[in-house]
């Protein structure tokens, strides 16, 4: 299940910005830091993945499937389904507690019922990290560090093949940055799948089977555009 | 674990619960069904003016046991209830009922036969009344009672009995009107037997048995003494004694009922002529106008006056 | 659609202080002016139909406001007198039967009506247990004066004295229930009923004492005046009357001259009842007849139109409760703009994200919707009894 990207090509209209791409693959169970420059790219990219833009030219493949030539409807579907969404602040509903949190992809998904194995996998994934005595706990009650924890979990609950992290360790403290990070790309490569995270944070960059650059991107096309 | 099935539900219910209750049945404002209608009479007398009058359509009651003289007669509760279910209650007046002040019956009910007449009531000597206090109002004392031993008082009461009766069923006035001449005119004939005797009786001296002949005895100039002996008890020695000692030549002594065998003997034995004079206040196999005349031919037949 | 609605409870009751106030605010502008035209209306049928089963009614000159409510409710000021002589005088005119009240008196909250058997055939009262009333003392209590005051047959109820300085006047007559009547939903259930002739006991005018002319009495005799004594103060009067000496209970002076308050004629058709009102209306200046429907009516005008100014008063405030409703909607969902961001990142449908943001609104619709049908469901089967009793105390 690899991450194929060609021929990318994405700019905002009114915007001199230009994302360009020319190949990008991931294998699976490989963890990628995406790395830049502000407004250089990294969520653009992580957005054209998610589906929640759409390119000018190329095409984004998982697996073989080309998501680029899906329509919004499926390209949505092929998100709550198919990827997990990590984001630097966290984005938890306040209103619901951490279990409620980590089924809440779940529960948006099309044909996914929420079982007794499901949850019983749920709380194997919160195990894993730690949070399993915090089950029903409200999240407003978790630290920075439990809350990205539980956007982890939620991430991964479906067992999706890409999970894509924008700043994931952005809002925490230096002791939690390098354990939630560890832990995702632990779970993340214990499942073979793929890890795309948009980073600032350098030191962390070890962490990681392989580092991109979008500053080197924007240097190529400048170059070949004059 | 409380979810979001229960917040459904709570609307559901209440909306169940609306349905659910329903507007508490108020009771049928309609008057229970009737039994048919009566009239209760307080006496012979009135109870056949009233069978006579309107007996064929209505039932009349009298609800007084044989065995007791009306005018000595307290209603029992039951008794009372059934005379407030009726369509009318005949009273004598004159203080014949003296329980009717302290029981509870709609006034438009009650008819006192005898109130026309009121003027006429002999009230009786010797009884105490008691006001409080020197401004206070007095008690009323006590009146005789057996109005219709004077025939045209009979009339009077007849008259009330027919005028309430024709109120109160008004589709049978003229019915009731015919059978009320009818009735008067036999009374009439009552009037004219016992004038007659009284003219036969002049100078007799007249005894009677018990006080209860005030009216009569002043209606036809009867008057007489009045002992209080019942025509079942025989009297004491010195009472005869005191009789006979009073006696006259044409002493009459009227009972109100037929005396026993002994006290006949003892009266023959004495000389004493007496005969029945039934007032008819009690219910008996004879009705009241029968009464009246069986009286009539015992008078008759002392002194073979026609009628 | 389950889990978009369990999110939704899960929104709902994190936030359940702001919407229990709102679905507070929305419940109270939907009940209070229906619950208000509720009461309105069945205190107005109430009232009508206890006229309309009253057509007519005598008693002193004066207002017929109050001789209508009076007789009806039993509720007015002590009212003006009239003498049991026009009883008979209604009697006799031919047209009508008349039925007597004296309502003048009170056995604690319940007013004691003197009247006669007739009433409760006229008002087709029926008995839940014991017998009518038949001797001089006894009485008969609707069926909330029996549950208010834990009554029952064979049990004694007390007149109240009417002042506690007048210690001459009406004294506390105990009278035993005999009969309790079966609920009405009318005047009659909060009432004690008695023969007439009992009120007057009440007041006075009647009484019992021992037989003066016995030997053991002559204590109480202040003089003899040839077939008339005359008692003193000190004779002990009975103040209740019982099977022993019911027979020594008397009045002193003419029944005719006694006072009740009012009279119900019942004439047999509406004809007689023609008659007997323009026989009254023309030929008696000394007593009034009133049409009890008509007064009413009068009296009912005017509480609509209070009723009427009301509910616009509430209808303007539901507008602006309706506002501020639709101001807490707008602002709750801009503070949840971060949530729909969320879920539409993670790849919620805008059809997704807008039942969630809906949930809150439809519920506290729905609910106060269903509160306020609750509400609205038990005024009309309660609302009046507790009216009466929110007035009565």
């Amino acid at each position: 299940m690899s991450l194929e990207i060609e021929g990318l090509r994405f700019s905002y209209d009114g915007d001199g910005f230009v994302l360009s791409l020319p190949y990008l693959k991931i294998l699976p169970g490989e963890s990628v830091a995406l790395v830049g420059p502000s407004g250089s790219g990294k969520t653009t990219l992580l957005n054209l993945v998610a589906g929640i833009l759409s390119p000018e030219l190329g095409s984004i493949s998982v697996d073989g499937r080309v998501i680029t030539d899906l329509g919004i409807r499926q390209r949505r579907q092929h998100r709550l389904c198919r990827m997990g969404m990590i984001f630097q602040s966290f984005e938890l509903l306040e209103y619901l507690d951490l279990r409620d949190n980590v089924l809440l992809q779940a529960r948006l998904a099309p044909g996914v019922k929420i079982s007794p194995e499901l949850e019983q996998q749920a709380q194997d994934i919160v195990a894993e990290l730690g949070l399993l005595d915090k089950w029903r706990r409200p999240v407003t009650a978790l630290s920075q560090g439990e809350r990205q924890r539980v956007a982890v979990s939620r991430a991964l609950l479906l067992d999706p093949p890409v999970v894509l992290a924008d700043e994931p360790t952005g809002n925490l403290d230096p002791d939690n940055k390098r354990a939630v990070l560890d832990q995702l790309i632990a779970l993340c490569a214990g499942g073979n799948r793929i890890l795309l995270t948009v980073t600032h944070d350098h030191s962390l960059l070890p962490a990681f089977d392989r580092v991109v650059d979008m500053s080197e991107l924007l240097a190529q096309e400048a170059a070949e555009n004059g | 674990m409380f979810n979001f099935r229960h917040y459904l539900l709570l609307p559901l219910c209440f909306c169940v619960a609306l349905v659910g209750c329903g507007q508490e049945q108020k009771p049928s404002h309609k008057r229970a069904e009737a039994e048919k209608p009566y009239i209760v009479a307080v006496n012979n007398p009135l109870y056949y003016f009233a069978d006579r009058l309107v007996g064929d359509r209505v039932e009349v009651r009298l609800p007084v046991p044989d065995e007791i003289d009306p005018a000595q007669w307290q209603p029992s509760v039951d008794e009372l209830l059934q005379l407030q279910g009726a369509e009318l209650v005949l009273l004598n007046g004159a203080g014949y009922s003296p329980w009717v002040a302290n029981v509870s019956l709609a006034s438009g009910r009650v008819v006192t036969t005898a109130e026309a007449a009121r003027p006429s009531w002999i009230e009786l000597e010797g009884q105490m009344t008691h006001s409080h206090g020197p401004e206070g109002d007095h008690a009323h004392g006590g009146y005789a009672f057996t109005t219709w031993m004077d025939m045209s008082l009979a009339k009077i009461q007849a008259k009330a009995a027919a005028s309430s009766i024709s109120s109160r069923w008004p589709q049978w006035s003229d019915d009731v009107s015919a059978k009320l001449n009818s009735l008067l005119a036999d009374i009439d004939d009552l009037d004219r037997g016992y004038r007659a005797f009284a003219t036969i009786a002049v100078g007799r001296q007249l005894i009677y048995s018990h006080p209860v002949y005030q009216y009569f005895e002043r209606a036809y100039g009867l008057e007489g003494h009045s002992l209080h002996w019942e025509p079942d008890i025989m009297p004491s020695d010195s009472q005869w004694r005191k009789l006979s000692d009073g006696l006259g030549s044409r002493a009459l002594f009227a009972w109100e009922g037929e005396p026993s065998i002994e006290i006949t003997a003892r009266m023959h034995a004495l000389g004493l002529q007496f005969v029945v004079i039934d007032p008819g206040a009690r219910r008996s196999e004879a009705d009241w106008l029968s009464l009246q005349r069986a009286n009539l031919s015992r008078l008759q037949a002392l002194g073979n006056i026609g009628r | 659609m389950g889990d978009l609605f369990y999110l939704g409870s899960r929104y709902i009751s994190h936030h359940r202080a702001k919407l229990l106030v709102l679905i507070f605010a929305i419940t109270l502008v939907g009940w209070l002016p229906v619950a208000i035209q509720i009461i309105v209306d069945q205190t107005a049928e109430q009232l009508l139909e206890r006229a309309e089963n009253t057509p007519l009614v005598i008693g002193a000159p004066g207002s017929p406001l109050e001789l209508s409510l009076g007789s009806l409710y039993f509720r007015a000021k002590t009212p003006a007198r009239l003498n049991y002589s026009e009883v008979k005088k209604v009697e006799a005119t031919g047209y009508a039967r008349a039925i007597p009240l004296y309502y003048r008196f009170r056995a604690q909250d319940y007013p004691i009506v003197g009247t006669s058997s007739d009433y409760f055939s006229y008002r087709g009262l029926q008995l839940a247990s014991g017998r009518p009333a038949a001797l001089l003392g006894e009485a008969v209590i609707g069926s909330k004066v029996a549950e208010t005051m834990s009554l029952g047959v064979g049990d004694p109820i007390i007149s109240s004295p009417e002042s506690v300085f007048d210690l001459a006047g009406v004294y506390p007559l105990k009278m035993p229930v005999v009969g309790v009547l079966a609920p009405s939903f009318s005047p009659d259930d909060e009432a004690v009923f008695v023969d007439v002739k009992t009120t007057w006991v009440i007041q006075g005018l009647g009484h019992g004492h021992q037989d003066l002319n016995r030997q053991e009495a002559v204590g109480q005799v202040l003089k003899r005046e040839g077939g008339n004594l005359v008692a003193n103060a000190s004779v002990r009067q009975f103040n209740t009357i019982t099977s022993e000496n019911l027979d020594s209970f008397h009045f002193h002076g003419e029944s005719s001259a006694f006072p009740i308050s009012a009279i119900i004629p019942v004439a047999p058709d509406d004809k007689s009842a023609a008659l007997l009102l323009g026989h009254f209306q023309e030929e008696r200046e000394d007593v009034q007849i009133v049409r009890s429907r008509r007064v009413i009516a009068q009296l009912l005008d005017t509480v609509f139109t209070v009723r009427d100014y009301i509910v616009v008063g509430i209808a303007v405030v539901a507008i602006a409760t309706a506002t501020v409703a639709l101001l807490v909607f707008y602002l709750s969902l801009r503070l949840r703009s971060g949530e729909r961001f969320t879920l539409s990142r993670i790849g919620a449908s805008r059809l997704q994200v807008q039942i969630l943001m809906a949930t809150e609104v439809v519920f506290v619709l729905l609910f106060s919707a269903a509160l306020a049908a609750l509400l609205i469901a038990l005024t009309r089967q309660y609302g009046i009894s507790l009216m009466q009793q929110l007035l009565l105390a």
